[in-house]
């Protein structure tokens, strides 16, 4: 049970960096690729201030605050008025610049040997783990209707314009680059914040945590979501690690032998998932003009009919392996999935 | 609201497209600017409204006594101060619908930062009617969808710009893209806000007719240089206007 709530917290915070990948990459147009580096950088600071200088968790958290404040501020600063081929650059390069600080920067994070332990706050013995578990789930449900919100307000439409065409967008008078300073900044210190979050969930960090597969496993999950999609970031989540990493690594009945190969063919499913969606959606499960309300439906609707695309699939197959069945052709199925929904409606 | 220029030149790699010795635009209500391809039509446009750089010289804002330069400023600040401008190519913001880019377009900076995600979205009544009052006079495939065809952009985008409210509205080459009737319902409302006091208006245009029938006033720009101005019928009567642009 202790790993479940373990998992399903990681689960929140991927969850969490997800939405604010949706606010930079989805409505913003700032393809931030250092996810990793935010949230690598709020961790690890975390623990420094914990275990190094001995601070409580609050203190620690207040100068996460301020440290990411300012350090997402000068990367703000540096990739915002770049073109976003050189942005991408940049804040790949950012992230790699932070995991090789931990390695090299001994002194204050031990380096490959790993800082610990952080503990959790709001100690109450045996419930801590679901006591902390819940203040995710506020804290992410929390920024889910944020986003929500913001879809549905001046200031998002102003973001989607500066997406669009942001010289057409100052042309009529919005200062662009403070609109992106402001939200590429706030949902980057949100990035660190939930790296100083997981810190605690961890207990002991070690330099391998900071590996550029969280940024994809990020990405990836926003952009099978729906990038635009006020709730893509969530679909998005569940489907790659609330289904992989929850249910099939953990609980999927799998042989030893097998258990080696699960990781792989989870980074295999993820790629062929992927280039699925873009293929065939390439806007994600939800595209940008499904109402957010009508979401829930559509999922229903697009898990029965994919699964019964799946079922038909393999009776197919079956029929191609097995070329004498006792069934006639006439109720062989439909093979050919219909889509869940209509885009323009 | 009157923008003079003075010494302005725009060079690339050492080869002048622009050189304005002295000149002022919006003084008189709607004025056209004519002139041949590559003349520099645009470039002016995009120096007066601080897209394009100018190499040198200086353009000065002025608005009812107060005068000020605009080569310190941002393009959304010279923007700010009612100097738009409406764009020759297709500009257009694809994931907002015809009403929301128009909301963008007119809410102010003040209503439209972090603090408005809190607040209750307020409808600003005064907005919905006009916007009301442009889409009736302008009918789109799909008032309440998205701008479809090149030229319901190309009309988005000059609404868009009216919207705003300027005080110099610059239209770069409104007719492109245009359906005829469209093009004249536009200038129409264009002439009232003119004559309303609203706005002035400069227009760079390849259609004459439209030139002759709607300006009080005519600039001829010619390998970057002003040759002459003055009233449309002093300028079908000029000798360098017919030389070098009108092919008599």
């Amino acid at each position: 049970m202790a790993y479940f709530i373990f998992s399903l917290s990681l689960l929140l915070i991927y969850l969490g960096l997800a939405l604010a990948l949706h606010v930079q990459f989805g409505m913003l147009g700032v393809a931030n690729f250092g996810v990793v580096g935010f949230w690598g950088l709020g961790m690890y600071a975390m623990a420094v201030f914990q275990v190094q200088l001995d601070l409580s968790f609050v203190d620690a958290f207040v100068l996460v605050t301020v440290l990411s404040l300012a350090i997402s501020w000068l990367i703000g600063w540096l990739v915002l008025r770049l073109d976003p081929q050189a942005t991408l650059c940049a804040t790949i390069a950012f992230a790699a610049i932070v995991a090789l600080l931990i390695v090299t920067e001994k002194w204050m994070t031990m380096g490959v040997v790993g800082i610990g332990t952080i503990r959790y706050p709001l100690r109450i013995g045996d419930g801590t783990e679901y006591l902390y578990f819940a203040v995710l789930v506020a804290l992410v449900v929390g920024l889910q209707m944020l986003v929500l919100r913001l879809h549905k307000s001046p200031t998002g439409r102003l973001l989607q314009a500066i997406r669009d065409n942001e010289e057409l967008c100052a042309s009529l008078g919005k200062d662009t680059i403070r609109v992106k300073m402001f939200w590429f900044v706030g949902a980057s210190v949100a990035m660190c914040l939930l790296g100083a979050l997981s810190a605690p969930l961890n207990q002991f960090l070690t330099p391998n945590m900071i590996v550029p597969s969280v940024t994809f496993a990020v990405w990836i999950a926003l952009v099978l979501g729906g990038k635009e999609h006020a709730l893509g970031a969530t679909v998005g989540v569940f489907v790659t690690f609330g289904v992989f990493d929850i249910l099939i690594e953990t609980y999927a009945p799998v042989s030893p032998e097998l258990a080696v190969v699960v990781p792989n063919l989870k980074l295999f499913l993820y790629g062929l998932l992927l280039m699925a969606v873009l293929v065939y959606r390439p806007t994600g499960f939800l595209a940008p003009t499904t109402p957010p309300e009508e979401v829930w439906s559509r999922i229903k609707s697009g898990a029965i009919t994919s699964f019964a695309a799946a079922q038909s699939g393999v009776k197919t197959l079956q029929a191609t392996v097995n070329p004498k069945p006792k069934s006639s052709q006439d109720d062989k199925p439909d093979t050919t999935p219909s889509e869940p929904g209509d885009d323009k409606t | 609201m009157k923008l003079s220029a003075t010494g302005l030149t725009k060079s690339y790699t050492g080869h002048t497209v622009l050189d304005i010795a002295n000149a002022s635009f919006g003084g008189h209500g709607v004025e056209g600017l004519i002139g041949p391809n590559g003349a520099g039509k645009s470039t002016l446009l995009g120096c007066l409204t601080r897209r394009i750089e100018a190499t040198t010289g200086d353009v000065c804002v002025d608005d009812e006594d107060v005068s000020q330069s605009l080569m310190s400023m941002q393009s959304f600040e010279v923007a700010r101060l009612g100097v738009i401008k409406t764009n020759q190519r297709i500009q257009n913001f694809d994931s907002l619908t015809i009403r929301d880019s128009l909301r963008m377009a007119a809410t102010p900076p003040e209503r439209q930062d972090w603090r408005s995600v809190w607040r209750a979205p307020p409808v600003d009544e005064e907005l919905e009617t006009e916007i009301d009052a442009l889409l009736s006079r302008f009918p789109f495939s799909d008032p309440k969808g998205y701008a479809n065809s090149g030229g319901e952009k190309k009309l988005l985008d000059i609404l868009r710009c009216i919207i705003v409210k300027p005080k110099l509205l610059l239209m770069d080459e409104p007719t492109a893209g245009l359906p005829d009737e469209i093009t004249q319902d536009v200038m129409k409302l264009v002439q009232e806000k003119v004559d309303a006091g609203d706005m002035t208006v400069v227009i760079i245009e390849h259609d004459l007719d439209l030139i002759w029938s709607n300006c009080s006033y005519v600039h001829f720009l010619s390998e970057g240089a002003i040759l002459f101005e003055g009233t449309p019928d002093a300028v079908k009567k000029n000798r360098v206007v017919a030389e070098k642009y009108m092919g008599v």
